[in-house]
């Protein structure tokens, strides 16, 4: 009875706010696939063109190459940093624990622009001239994905019993570098692959860093966005499901390392 | 220290050069240099000259005007949002988390495109809430726009940061209420917002800063031209015109200044919250 | 009167049926429990009183009152849950007060109910404490207090000893059995401990699979069970087939036997065993455990597993395991189901 009002009163709400969020996208998805779309409220004439359009430029396709090489290599990077930094905080340090959990906020407290007007200072002259490549892009970049990497790794440690594994470890004769490598690694690995596939879905999202810093010297996929927006709107809407769907993909992979 | 407990810290020396040198570093920068003024002395000329600039002093009033309205409806939006996804199924909750998971990356340039198309000048909705008579034409490129699409991206976030705190209520609590005579209000009035708004309160503080700091997003819908703070800073660093990096310098310490009065209010207000009857 | 008629009470989830055609009928100001495994429905059965689930089918007569589709908060009950639902944001005293409140009696009358019942269950120091700074026994009795001073004509208890260790449970069971003689309040206790209801209860409604196996006050529920799984629930009744009995008694059974594992005896040369008694079986220990006053022996005798309770009065009649004896079973204590 009033159970079932109440139920269908969650629905409602819920499919609305979900509609909401979903009406952008929607249109964009629509927009990428059709020929026309002027003044009028329904759109005309089904096509791929736009795709096979953005898909064979050239630029595009360097922009991805760069966007993709420049993920992959910070997260690898961001991997063998910050991954034993938190081992040896939880296993031999646990004090500093709460000193390097105000670390990794700072990235989130400080908005890159702020940031960016020291870096551009500090790294656009010898001996230090990293504006302009990617190199400073890589150095920010550690700095984003630390949170998520941080809060995963640390997450998974507490729920292993780091302690007993590693004294046992120790007991059958490995060394603590050896138990680190053998033990503690592969059980961290799940949680430590979703981090970095959440992390990498920030990254390539990444605008400001890339246009302030990079800008037209590095391309990547935001700042192509960016610098595409004369273009025809039914291209840039090819441009921006296909970055989406590459997000997507990324996310449901991150869901399923979760699980 | 003996030399076992010595080799574990050498780990640390390569993560803090990084840290140091792409977080630090230009903090110590921005802070340092917004006391310098243009002739290399110690001064808080830059800061007088924020101060007095009603140009500047519109940047601040806008940045936080959009950025106070997109947290308080999106924090809203997200409050009647979580309360209802609580009773779904589990099912269905989680491919609806999975997808504000999703849409919470939906933020700056692509957004920005995607709300041209939906709510530009000659935007799907916008033709059909002209057709309707509902509106007779809406800035996407003003404060009235940018405080919708801010509010898009809050709702997502906000989602994400709130539903732990909503899975933390129990059941029960309203049963019990109920059972002593509390209407659903009254509960809701008297339990469950007193014990979410610590929640709340924090969700407030993180959407308010993600507004403050947004600029890719307001820099693409209106290619620079609303006067935002993230703008102006980008503008004085980066822009076409005369640079002037020590005031980019001056405007970011007022800005984060702010942001930390606001989070200490935020923290007593946490403190006494669960006190309030 | 606050007398509780139960009839064709039923209950189904979309998928399966909790219970259904359930006919009970509680006296005013008795101690009345849902015993059973869990899953067997004795918890729906009691949401159902309290208005927390919807019924499908079937009435509730609350005195003289059909509650069946009223609201939980005019029902006039008041229920004390497994998670004791304690309010976190509010003081021992705030959460007391709620229901109170929400009556609109005046400030002093409200001060002066909830340090009685405070004092009632002996957290009167602990009135402007938060909730999280309390033990899990002080925290249900808090519970406790809230729905007793409101005054309901009925009182619901869902498991609220489960979660709190064996030391604190006995004596909290103790003083809700003794508030609730004073109070002389219907109650109606859920659980799945036979031992709590037994020690507990009036009477004992006995559920497995969502229909009641058995009704009936303790004493009876115990000596007197009417079938096999009332027999294996009350206790470690041995129940034996026809053919285990067959076996143990070298005599033809029909239907199976319930013995409880007091009633059966160690045989002792020097005293008399009258014809209650069935004749000397042979047994060997297979294994035994302290359980305190008693030890509990599990012996073979011809082929069947036998549980024995043995008071633990002689410490040196503890047997070991392997040795041989005699065991006498009393007859008259034998239920054939």
């Amino acid at each position: 009875m009033s159970t079932k009002r109440a139920m269908a009163y969650h629905y409602s709400v819920t499919c609305f706010i979900y509609f909401l969020l979903l009406i952008p996208l929607l249109a964009t998805l629509v927009y990428s696939l059709c020929d026309q779309w002027g003044a009028t409220i329904l759109p005309s004439g089904f096509t791929f063109k736009w795709y096979i359009q953005l898909w064979t430029d050239p630029r595009f396709l360097t922009a991805l190459y760069h966007s993709m090489t420049l993920a992959v290599g910070t997260l690898i990077l961001s991997a063998v940093l910050i991954v034993p930094c938190v081992f040896v905080v939880f296993y031999y340090y646990p004090k500093l624990d709460t000193g390097l959990n105000i670390l990794t906020l700072l990235p989130f407290a400080i908005p890159p622009v702020v940031s960016s007007v020291g870096l551009l200072q500090l790294y656009s002259d010898y001996p230090l001239l990293l504006t302009g490549t990617p190199w400073i892009l890589v150095g920010c970049y550690v700095g984003i994905a630390l949170p998520f990497i941080y809060r995963a790794v640390n997450n998974n440690l507490r729920a292993l019993n780091v302690h007993d594994l590693m004294d046992a470890a120790r007991l059958l004769g490995a060394s603590s570098t050896q138990a680190f490598f053998k033990l503690i690694l592969p059980n961290i690995r799940k949680g430590l692959m979703a981090s970095l596939f959440l992390s990498f879905s920030f990254l390539i999202g990444e605008f400001v860093f890339a246009n302030l810093l990079a800008g037209a010297n590095f391309e990547t996929l935001q700042v192509y966005l960016y610098n595409m927006q004369q273009n025809s709107s039914h291209f840039t809407s090819a441009l921006v499901i296909s970055y989406f769907s590459i997000t997507l993909i990324l996310t449901l992979l991150a869901t399923r390392f979760n699980r | 220290m003996n030399n076992r407990l010595c080799r574990p810290f050498l780990v640390f020396i390569p993560f803090f050069i990084i840290l140091g040198l792409f977080q630090l570093a230009p903090l110590v920068w921005v802070v340092i240099n917004s006391f310098i003024n243009n002739d290399g002395h110690w001064s808080l000329a830059n800061y007088q000259q924020v101060v007095s600039s009603p140009f500047y002093r519109q940047a601040f009033t806008h940045s936080f005007l959009v950025s106070i309205f997109s947290a308080v409806a999106g924090l809203l939006i997200a409050t009647i949002g979580c309360a209802s996804l609580r009773h779904m199924q589990g099912k269905i909750r989680n491919i609806m988390i999975a997808f504000t998971n999703m849409t919470s990356n939906f933020a700056g340039v692509p957004l920005a495109f995607a709300f041209i198309i939906v709510l530009g000048f000659n935007g799907a909705i916008t033709l059909i809430l002209r057709k309707w008579g509902w509106i007779n034409s809406f800035d996407l490129y003003g404060t009235q726009g940018l405080s919708v699409v801010y509010t898009y991206f809050q709702i997502p976030l906000a989602m994400l940061l709130l539903y732990p705190a909503f899975d933390a209520l129990k059941v029960d609590w309203e049963e019990a209420a109920s059972l002593l005579g509390a209407s659903h209000r009254y509960y809701w009035q008297h339990i469950a917002l007193p014990v979410l708004s610590p929640a709340l309160l924090g969700t407030f503080i993180i959407l308010l800063a993600n507004g403050l700091g947004t600029y890719a997003t307001a820099y693409t819908l209106t290619s620079g031209n609303y006067n935002l703070v993230t703008v102006r800073i980008a503008n004085l660093v980066a822009g076409d015109l005369f640079l002037q990096p020590n005031l980019a310098a001056a405007i970011s310490v007022i800005l984060m200044s702010l942001l930390i009065f606001i989070t200490c209010v935020n923290q007593w207000l946490v403190k006494r919250s669960y006190h309030v009857y | 009167m606050n007398s509780v008629a139960i009839s064709h009470l039923t209950k189904r989830f979309t998928e399966k049926t909790v219970f259904s055609d359930i006919n009970l009928t509680i006296q005013d100001g008795e101690f009345f429990t849902l015993l059973g495994p869990s899953g067997c429905g004795k918890s729906t059965l009691l949401r159902c009183l309290a208005g927390l689930t919807q019924v499908d089918n079937g009435t509730i007569q609350l005195g003289e009152r059909d509650i069946t589709h009223l609201a939980p908060q005019k029902r006039d009950i008041g229920m004390v849950f497994q998670s004791y639902a304690l309010f976190p944001n509010l003081t021992v005293r705030e959460n007391v007060a709620f229901g109170l409140r929400i009556q609109k009696l005046d400030t002093k009358q409200i001060k002066q109910r909830v340090d009685d019942i405070l004092a009632l269950v002996e957290l009167g120091e602990f009135a402007e404490r938060y909730p999280h700074s309390l033990s899990g026994g002080q925290r249900q009795r808090v519970a406790l207090a809230r729905s007793l001073v409101v005054r309901p004509k009925m009182l619901l208890l869902d498991e609220p000893l489960s979660a709190l260790d064996a030391r604190i449970r006995k004596h909290l069971r103790q003083q809700i059995c003794a508030i609730q003689r004073e109070l002389k309040l219907t109650t109606v206790f859920v659980t799945h401990d036979q031992e709590e209801a037994l020690t507990m209860s009036d009477r004992i409604a006995l559920m497995n699979e969502g229909k009641i196996i058995q009704c009936d006050p303790p004493e009876k529920l115990y000596i007197e069970p009417s079938s096999d799984f009332t027999a294996r629930f009350m206790g470690q009744y041995n129940v034996l087939d026809a053919d285990q009995a067959q076996q143990l008694f070298k005599e033809s059974y029909q239907g199976s036997l319930a013995i409880r594992p007091e009633s059966i005896y160690v045989f002792e040369d020097n005293r008399q065993y009258d014809e209650r008694f069935s004749e000397k079986i042979a047994a060997t220990v297979k294994s035994h455990q302290l359980l305190g006053s008693i030890i509990r022996y599990q012996l073979i005798a011809n082929n069947v597993e036998l549980t024995v309770d043995l008071l633990n009065r002689h410490a040196e009649r503890l047997f070991d395991v392997g040795s041989e004896l005699s065991i006498l079973i009393d007859k008259s204590a034998m239920r054939h189901l």
